[in-house]
């Protein structure tokens, strides 16, 4: 090692020797001494910089991470409450069309003029919901009760609750 | 690679250990690529800057240093790449046929340049060479590399090398007694 060290030495002092006298290269004093000293320095503040450069790229992509994340949340959130809304309006169409309910009914209010909607509403449809109730066993109870005197309600409903 | 080598290459993959390594490699490569890169840019203050980018380079990029080289041919070429880049990103407003004169006022422009009567003959000789010629004059010459090892620098087929060279000689001994 020694001699490899004094071997290199040799060489430097050489190679110092032939770039000074055959190519008139000169350098500043004591160079070599600072100029270590100020790559040292220069490669450790480019390490540092390295360092804060990927902590900050690290924050950066965090904090993107996390806005894509509450967004697909909030996106999510939505587009479940959405579906629901849907779905139950789906639903509730459904129900209609699937019902007793006559469609002739809903048909033929199209054809019907703006002013004659209100009377045919109440001919039609008012028509419908009482026979559906007249249908339904309990609502009868309630049906029949507005038929009651006023007199007799008391005992109407006195009856039908021992009932 | 040499033992010497390989101790320095395992030091500087060690985190631990990487900088004391490095301060060793600076020791061991500092005055070599410094007059390496002094040749191909001429003057001080541009050596000082390629010196320092080369050995900057050397530092983050040991990692991907594989082994297919030696670690002194690959200091070595991180060097010539960092020089040429240097003086072609200069070279830009300069026409090619004033290459030669481009050179010597660099050099009498620089104050660390000693123009006696035997350094100014050489430079006029070295400055009529192409850059392929002088480079490779220079790196046996001045820097005492091998054949083999300024094939892998330059990516240059040895044989060619030695060629050039031998032509390169006779040219400057023409001209001036070495």
């Amino acid at each position: 090692m020694k001699q490899i060290q004094n071997n290199s030495e040799d060489f430097d002092s050489l190679i110092d020797s032939k770039h000074k006298n055959q190519l008139g290269f000169d350098i500043p004093e004591n160079y070599f001494a600072t100029a270590k000293q100020e790559i040292l320095t220069r490669t450790l503040q480019h390490k540092h910089k390295q360092k804060n450069k990927s902590k900050q790229l690290i924050i950066r992509l965090s904090i993107a991470a996390s806005v894509m994340l509450i967004i697909l949340s909030g996106v999510f959130v939505w587009k479940h409450h959405t579906n629901n809304t849907t779905i139950s309006e789906v639903q509730i169409s459904n129900q209609l069309l699937s019902s007793n309910f006559n469609n002739s009914i809903l048909f033929n209010s199209l054809f019907i003029e703006d002013d004659k909607i209100s009377e045919y509403f109440t001919e039609n449809i008012t028509h419908y919901i009482i026979s559906e109730e007249l249908n339904t066993p309990n609502n009868n109870l309630f049906l029949n009760s507005l038929f009651v005197n006023d007199a007799d309600l008391e005992s109407y409903t006195l009856e039908i609750l021992t009932l | 690679m040499n033992e010497q080598e390989k101790i320095i290459l395992q030091k500087l993959l060690h985190p631990n250990l990487k900088e004391k390594a490095f301060e060793e490699l600076l020791e061991m490569y500092q005055k070599k690529l410094y007059w390496y890169i002094r040749k191909i840019v001429l003057t001080h203050d541009d050596a000082n800057d390629v010196l320092q980018n080369t050995f900057i380079r050397i530092f983050n990029n040991i990692e991907s240093f594989k082994g297919k080289s030696s670690l002194k041919t690959w200091i070595y070429t991180i060097a010539h790449n960092e020089a040429i880049r240097y003086i072609s990103q200069k070279k830009i407003h300069v026409s090619l046929h004033d290459i030669s004169n481009q050179y010597m006022n660099t050099l009498k422009q620089d104050v660390f340049f000693d123009g006696e009567k035997l350094s100014e003959t050489f430079h006029t000789v070295l400055s009529q060479l192409s850059e392929k010629q002088r480079i490779i004059f220079n790196l046996k010459y001045f820097d005492d590399l091998t054949f083999n090892e300024m094939a892998e620098i330059l990516s240059i087929n040895e044989n060619t090398i030695k060629s050039t060279y031998y032509n390169t000689v006779k040219i400057i001994e023409s001209q001036i007694t070495l």
